[in-house]
């Protein structure tokens, strides 16, 4: 098993350089980043720039190097050692180390150094944007994953338990229309239903009684102080992202339950006389949720990399909208970084997913 | 050749009764056969509507801009049913124009997807050594890269780039852009599960057999190994499409999609957002204070229903090609 890891774990770092080279490169190519527009700015003669400043903005963006050594730089740059502060303070960044007689200097992605945003905010560290963002987006996607589960996890259990009752047959419609339903179309129609039209009415027929919805817009614009406000602003976005949850949930443990349920063991439980309580919580549940283990670390990338569809339409900064504006206006640094760990976190769910399964059910060995 | 086919055609069951099995049970699945009717309903009317409508789909100034549902037009007399848009296009007509792309897009990809999926999981499969390990390995790293993120990359740097747009004109060059993204990341399921069921069946004794009356190994993939794996494979695609049309939808709402003028379900939302969600003229998009609901209603029901109708069909179909098979 440790050795399994451990190979797992090399496999998994081979593919992330791989996936970051490819990606890189993709970026490096796209119109509209920051080669373009140092060409636009270079080629309009009213902003005079000195062919100097134009070698130093394609220093900063590594824009210098040819084709496919740009992305090692990115990952190590030896030639740079410090940063600007300021107007002109030079500070030093990166690392600065002697082993076994060799002094290493340099910058880049693997001395912890993600760049800054050329784009999006223009000099701030990547890092500090992200920082910004992971908060917003951890509170969104773990309240509903969590309030899924609560809710998923009952239902799932009864409407197997009363296979093709009434209750089972809602259920698997309702799943199949939460599988079926583009989100941002749902959170689209929650904003217009349940935020806009009552509010709409509130100032021109003074329905004051009639309550709305705020339509997401949590942004770091500071109007978002206290937390009954922030909780409020919450409401949509999660009702909108645990209703797709509930919908997969549900039907993973109800399919898995299903299946446990047949078993010999639980009619041997039935035949034992055990209560009903016994049979289904203690001996078929558990076995049940073994898969459904494997389900939820497998949508662990979810709550760091954020709901990009239900993010962009509430426009709630978190790591979604993020990535989408970053995206968007090919902002190199902060793509990478976002990819870089939203990729990672892949990785390692689907390690753990894996090691998961094996400690949950002996019966899985891997060699 | 003919010898193996003679010998096989005997030993073989008619391929007839096994498709009228299939489809004695399918009928049997209630749900599936509502989410088939609705579905050729919905490919028929996106076919027939913009035919016989009296609006076109560019027909700008045809009428004032938003009016409501169910007026009729000043110039031509024709009804528009649910009311017109910014600049006065009929919304019935581009929303079934737009059906047109999207289901367009969901189906061609599909195809694109199944056949690369299918001979690079038969390869892998089938040849195993080398050819599988690498075929293999890309499959890994690529299932292993989060799909939304990597589409956003992949269809914001093509749509900018303008290379489709050389290749296939302004009108489909977004069009061909999505579909070659969706299709970047759609093969990789089917040719884990082309090959599994491969690898599965090479080993089994009438394969040996077929081998054993002189058949070559194209002869053994194409007729006998593929074919006994086509169950997992069409259930797959099904549910695919529907997935694919979700995609799309999503990718064209942010704007990385299809591209104006020419309307898809996603980029009708897109358009619509901007005078639905805001009250108050933050952007200048909606410049006289009203929601417009119905527009952003319909497209995204288009969506829900025809997903919902490939879903329920992919659920029958699964249920009626192999009862085995579970979700």
């Amino acid at each position: 098993m440790t050795t399994y890891l451990i190979r797992r774990f090399i496999q998994g770092f081979i593919v992330l350089v791989l996936a970051t080279f490819v990606i890189y490169s993709l970026l490096i190519i796209t119109p509209g980043g920051p080669r373009d527009q140092l060409n636009e700015m270079s080629a309009d003669p009213s902003k005079h720039l000195s062919q100097a400043f134009v070698d130093q903005m394609l220093k900063r963006y590594k824009l210098d190097k040819p084709y496919p050594l740009n992305y090692f730089v990115w990952l190590f740059d030896p030639s740079e050692t410090t940063d600007i502060r300021g107007l002109n303070e030079e500070v030093p960044k990166g690392i600065d180390v002697t082993v076994l007689g060799f002094r290493i200097r340099g910058s880049g992605v693997l001395t912890g150094d993600f760049g800054k945003s050329v784009n999006i905010a223009k000099g701030v560290p990547v890092m500090e944007i992200i920082g910004s963002r992971i908060g917003y987006t951890l509170i969104l996607t773990s309240s509903s994953l969590l309030l899924a589960l609560l809710i998923a996890l009952p239902i799932g259990i009864i409407s197997a338990v009363r296979q093709y009752s009434r209750l089972d047959y809602s259920v698997t419609a309702f799943s199949f229309v939460g599988l079926s339903m583009p989100t941002f179309w749902l959170g689209l129609m929650l904003i217009i239903f349940l935020g806009v039209m009552p509010k709409l009415l509130h100032i021109q027929n003074h329905w004051d009684w009639l309550p709305y919805l705020p339509p997401g817009y949590i942004s770091d614009t500071g109007q978002d102080g206290n937390i009954v406000n922030r909780l409020y602003h919450l409401i949509l976005p999660v009702t909108v992202l645990s209703f797709v949850n509930i919908a997969a949930y549900s039907r993973y443990v109800r399919s898995s339950m299903l299946e446990v349920l047949k078993q010999d063991y639980v009619r041997t439980a039935w035949a034992k006389g055990l209560s009903q309580r016994v049979v289904i919580l203690r001996h078929a549940l558990r076995n049940a949720l073994i898969p459904v283990i494997t389900i939820i670390t497998l949508s662990l990338p979810f709550l760091v990399s954020g709901a990009i569809a239900t993010e962009t339409v509430f426009s709630y900064a978190g790591m979604g909208l993020l990535y989408f504006n970053a995206v968007f206006q090919v902002d190199i640094p902060v793509v990478m970084g976002l990819l870089l760990i939203i990729t990672g976190v892949v990785i390692a769910s689907n390690i753990l997913a894996d090691a998961l399964y094996a400690i949950t059910d002996p019966r899985i060995r891997y060699s | 050749m003919v010898a193996i086919a003679k010998v096989e055609e005997r030993l073989a069951p008619a391929e007839a009764s096994q498709l009228a099995v299939t489809w004695r049970r399918f009928r049997r699945h209630r749900l599936g056969l509502i989410g088939l009717v609705s579905l050729i309903l919905l490919v028929l009317s996106v076919i027939v509507v913009p035919l016989i409508s009296s609006f076109t789909q560019e027909g700008i100034n045809d009428a004032s801009p938003f009016l409501p549902a169910g007026s009729v037009s000043v110039l031509s007399g024709h009804t528009h049913w649910i009311g017109t848009d910014e600049v006065g296009r009929d919304n019935l007509t581009r929303l079934f124009y737009g059906g047109r792309i999207s289901l367009a897009v969901g189906l061609v990809t599909t195809i694109i997807v199944i056949v690369v999926g299918t001979v690079v999981g038969a390869l892998a499969g089938f040849y195993s050594g080398w050819v599988d390990t690498l075929l293999m390995r890309i499959v890994d790293l690529l299932l292993s890269l989060p799909v939304l993120p990597m589409l956003l990359i992949l269809s914001r740097m093509l749509n900018s780039s303008g290379v489709m747009d050389r290749i296939f004109g302004r009108n489909l060059g977004s069009v061909a852009t999505i579909i070659l993204v969706l299709s970047l990341f759609g093969w990789l399921t089917i040719s884990r599960l082309v090959r599994g069921s491969i690898l599965s069946l090479r080993s089994l004794d009438f394969v040996e057999a077929t081998r054993a009356l002189g058949a070559n190994s194209r002869r053994v993939i194409l007729r006998h190994l593929l074919p006994n794996s086509l169950a997992p494979i069409i259930v797959a695609a099904t549910l695919a499409v529907g997935e694919f049309i979700i995609y799309e939808a999503f990718l064209s709402f942010l704007g990385l999609g299809i591209q104006a003028p020419t309307p898809s379900w996603g980029n009708l939302l897109q358009n619509a957002q901007g005078y639905a969600t805001f009250i108050t003229d933050i952007k200048g998009l909606n410049p006289t204070n009203e929601i417009r609901g119905y527009l952003v209603l319909f497209p995204g029901l288009m969506i829900l229903l025809t997903v919902l109708s490939i879903n329920f069909m992919g659920d029958a179909l699964r249920d009626a090609l192999d009862p085995r098979l579970k979700m």
